[in-house]
């Protein structure tokens, strides 16, 4: 479904992904995990098509060019990214986003759109399945919202587009031990076989609810691992050390300081509304 | 000082300023002097505004004036179908007056219920009895109030705070005194005291095109709103045209103790027109005052709002919006002076602007000595769509007082990239993307105007901007109401 051959992204002449290979076939599920700064959001950034970076190599899918599609023609192909940070938007409410998207996605499938009818029940009924109060429909798109509210809402849309391939981007982060039964058990309701999964978690606790069929580690810009779920276990107990990096040579990619990991090695974006 | 540092001395005040161009020489010529003999004196002697002067800084005056000496060639038809009306202007509100060229139109009017000359209110109108809604002459003849001139009818009618004077007039007052000098109708809104209008006056400011479709015309409409002591009203004022030309409008209103008024004044005109509008409220004790200013037509705007909070616990809430595209030029000048103790003025102002168009703000407030207890802010954001548009904001804050509180903050800037990118990952194509960020950016003005019908003329003003986008602010809000009637 995904196939990622020597991918890399550079933003200003700092190079974060340094040659990236990845398959995942349908209906399966892929943990990435790795330290702050490995380059794992700018992985999914990348996939989404968020602008701002320097991109070589290839990713197809559904052998479709990926890294020539805009970011909406990419969602309408299927691809979904559930945001580590998710933007808020004032003035734009949330259901009149959600079914907007909906429908986009819908069109893009050749569906008819659904009406507001339509769309409010089915919203209604996955709201209910991740305890969300129906009243996040009428505010404004994640304004206000906790952490937890962010994510759970970044659940729903994935449930409601229902995408060919999701890439859930820390979507644990943040979430206390409740909540994160809750969201991790509406990611695994969508796993059917065919739909394939890319989770991309600094902690191996999602992947006790959301099993994965591989485990990848990233570090520095590349893949330096690969195992089964039982992977994550042991990187919970040793750590993820210090491997040395085969090319030292390279310009060892800054860290960023201010968050948690490396989501923000990307352009700052100036925020007007 | 070094003496090499020494600014030239520029000559300020009445003697020579701009000077009186020929273009207003000759409006005065034509024009009958006697309608208003201290006006074109007035002029004659301090002309239109000097360009450098500070309230005047941005507009392009050379262009107005250059519109203005177009103007004494063209004259208006006068001529206005309903349906034309109702295309430009909408209708706000139950009562609509219309006043096309300057000339009150009884038959473009809605009946206001009037109380005639024995005092006896018609019973059928939606007006209140006591309530004044009309033109000026006629309501102070019936009231054997009369005068000479507008100037002189205002006067005699509801005080010297409802015209320009000789004594009131500043030396950048030139366009509020050419408006002085012309011997137009002034609409009239007087709601006495103690008494609740419920519904919406709509006042209609209608420029006619010349018959010669390359000649420009001139109008210069006035309107006066006067709301009693303990009174409510909500008045709309529309200014519209159907052909090149200048509008240039003055409105004066007061707001008596405790009285409530919310004023929307929507600047729609034609796209080669140019407006100059300048607006003069007068807050007593514990007056409140909502005021919108929207401005979305003409190629030349300039939309002046003076307010004075003369009374102690006055509160005004001002905000206004202007959405520009190809070249046009629109200036949005606020003057708001804190004259009493415990007043408060909130200012929420923005623009949208696409294309080469050029917006400007200068929002200069006032705490005058002893004005302890005020609470003033300010924000102007602006939204720019294009790299060639422009915009010039200047906050001016003048502050003589010492218990006050008072902000203010400016913003310039494009869509927010992270939204856009959200919105356009969860496959909403970019160009409707783009216009529901700018949607939700012109809603939080949008939305707080009454009645609902005001609303769309926002929307047909965001399509302006990108035609292929049909998008309501209303959808993009999608409310609790939306939500429930989804449900049901």
């Amino acid at each position: 479904m995904l196939s990622i051959q020597n991918l890399t992204a550079s933003v200003d002449d700092n190079e974060i992904l340094r040659g990236i290979d990845l398959d995942i076939a349908p209906g399966e599920v892929h943990a990435i995990m790795g330290p702050n700064g490995s380059g794992k959001s700018t992985l999914s950034n990348v996939l989404a098509g968020r602008e701002g970076y320097e991109v070589s190599g290839k990713a197809l899918f559904d052998g479709a060019d990926l890294l020539s599609m805009e970011p909406e023609e990419r969602a309408a192909a299927g691809l979904f990214l559930a945001f580590q940070y998710p933007v808020e938007i004032p003035g734009v409410g949330n259901m009149y986003f959600l079914r907007t998207a909906v429908n986009a996605v819908r069109a893009g499938r050749g569906e008819p759109e659904l009406s507001a009818t339509e769309f409010l029940a089915e919203a209604k009924e996955k709201m209910a399945a991740l305890d969300m109060d129906p009243a996040f429909l009428s505010r404004s798109v994640n304004a206000g919202f906790s952490g937890g509210e962010k994510k759970r809402n970044e659940v729903l849309q994935m449930s409601l587009l229902q995408p060919r391939l999701a890439i859930l981007d820390e979507t644990d982060s943040g979430l206390d031990i409740d909540a994160l039964r809750v969201v991790a058990e509406g990611i695994e309701a969508l796993r059917d076989g065919e739909r394939s999964m890319l989770l991309i978690t600094h902690y191996p606790r999602l992947l006790e609810y959301v099993r994965p069929d591989t485990v990848h580690v990233l570090q520095a810009g590349r893949i330096v691992r690969e195992g089964g779920p039982e992977l994550a276990h042991e990187l919970e107990e040793s750590g993820y050390g210090e491997r040395p990096v085969d090319d030292t040579s390279a310009p060892r990619v800054s860290e960023p300081e201010s968050g948690p990991d490396d989501s923000d090695a990307r352009p700052q974006a100036r925020s007007l509304l | 000082m070094s003496s090499d540092t020494v600014a030239p001395e520029v000559p300020t005040g009445s003697e020579e300023g701009q000077g009186v161009p020929a273009a207003l020489e000759a409006l005065l010529a034509a024009g009958d002097r006697s309608a208003g003999a201290w006006a074109t004196e007035w002029l004659a002697h301090n002309g239109l505004p000097d360009p450098t002067a500070e309230m005047w800084r941005y507009t392009p005056l050379d262009s107005i004036v250059a519109e203005l000496g177009r103007t004494t060639t063209g004259d208006p038809t006068g001529e206005v179908e309903m349906a034309d009306l109702d295309r430009l202007a909408g209708r706000h509100g139950s009562t609509r007056i219309v006043f096309v060229d300057g000339r009150y139109s009884s038959q473009l009017s809605d009946e206001t219920g009037r109380s005639d000359s024995a005092g006896a209110g018609s019973a059928t109108g939606p007006l209140p009895p006591g309530v004044r809604v009309g033109p000026l002459g006629a309501i102070a003849s019936a009231e054997g109030a009369g005068g000479e001139t507008t100037s002189d009818a205002a006067t005699a009618l509801l005080g010297t705070w409802a015209a320009t004077t000789a004594e009131s007039a500043g030396a950048d007052d030139g366009f509020s005194v050419l408006n002085a000098a012309a011997r137009n109708e002034a609409a009239v809104v007087s709601v006495p005291a103690g008494v609740a209008v419920g519904s919406p006056v709509h006042i209609v400011h209608l420029r006619t095109g010349s018959a010669e479709p390359s000649a420009a015309t001139l109008s210069q409409p006035a309107t006066i709103l006067d709301i009693g002591a303990g009174a409510s009203a909500q008045v709309i004022e529309s200014h519209v045209s159907t052909g090149p030309g200048v509008t240039n409008a003055v409105t004066r209103v007061r707001v008596g103790p405790d009285a409530h008024l919310t004023h929307v004044r929507v600047q729609d005109e034609h796209a080669e027109a140019v407006h100059v509008g300048e607006t003069v409220i007068d807050l007593q004790r514990g007056a409140h005052l909502e005021s919108a200013s929207l401005s979305i037509g003409a190629q030349v705007a300039r939309n002046g709002l003076s307010v004075g909070l003369n009374g102690e616990s006055a509160v005004a809430k001002l905000s206004g919006l202007s959405i520009l595209s190809g070249s046009q030029r629109h200036d949005t000048v606020l003057s708001i002076d804190h004259d009493s103790t415990d007043c408060r003025s909130e200012q929420d102002f923005r623009s949208v602007v696409d294309d080469r168009a050029r917006s400007s703000f200068c929002g200069h407030v006032r705490v005058a000595h002893g004005a302890d207890g005020t609470d003033a802010s300010q924000s102007n954001r602006n939204l720019l769509l294009s790299r060639t548009a422009q915009v010039d904001t200047r906050p001016w804050l003048e502050i003589l007082a010492d218990d006050v509180k008072c902000n203010h903050g400016a913003t310039v800037g494009q869509l927010d990239d992270e939204a856009l990118f959200y919105l356009r990952s969860r496959g909403v194509p970019v160009a409707r993307a783009t216009s529901m960020l700018v949607a939700a950016f012109v809603a939080e003005i949008t939305e707080r105007l009454e009645p609902e019908s005001l609303r769309h003329a926002f929307d047909d003003a965001i399509r302006r901007l990108d035609p292929d986008v049909v998008l309501t602010t209303a959808a993009v809000r999608s409310d609790a109401a939306d939500t429930e009637e989804a449900g049901s």
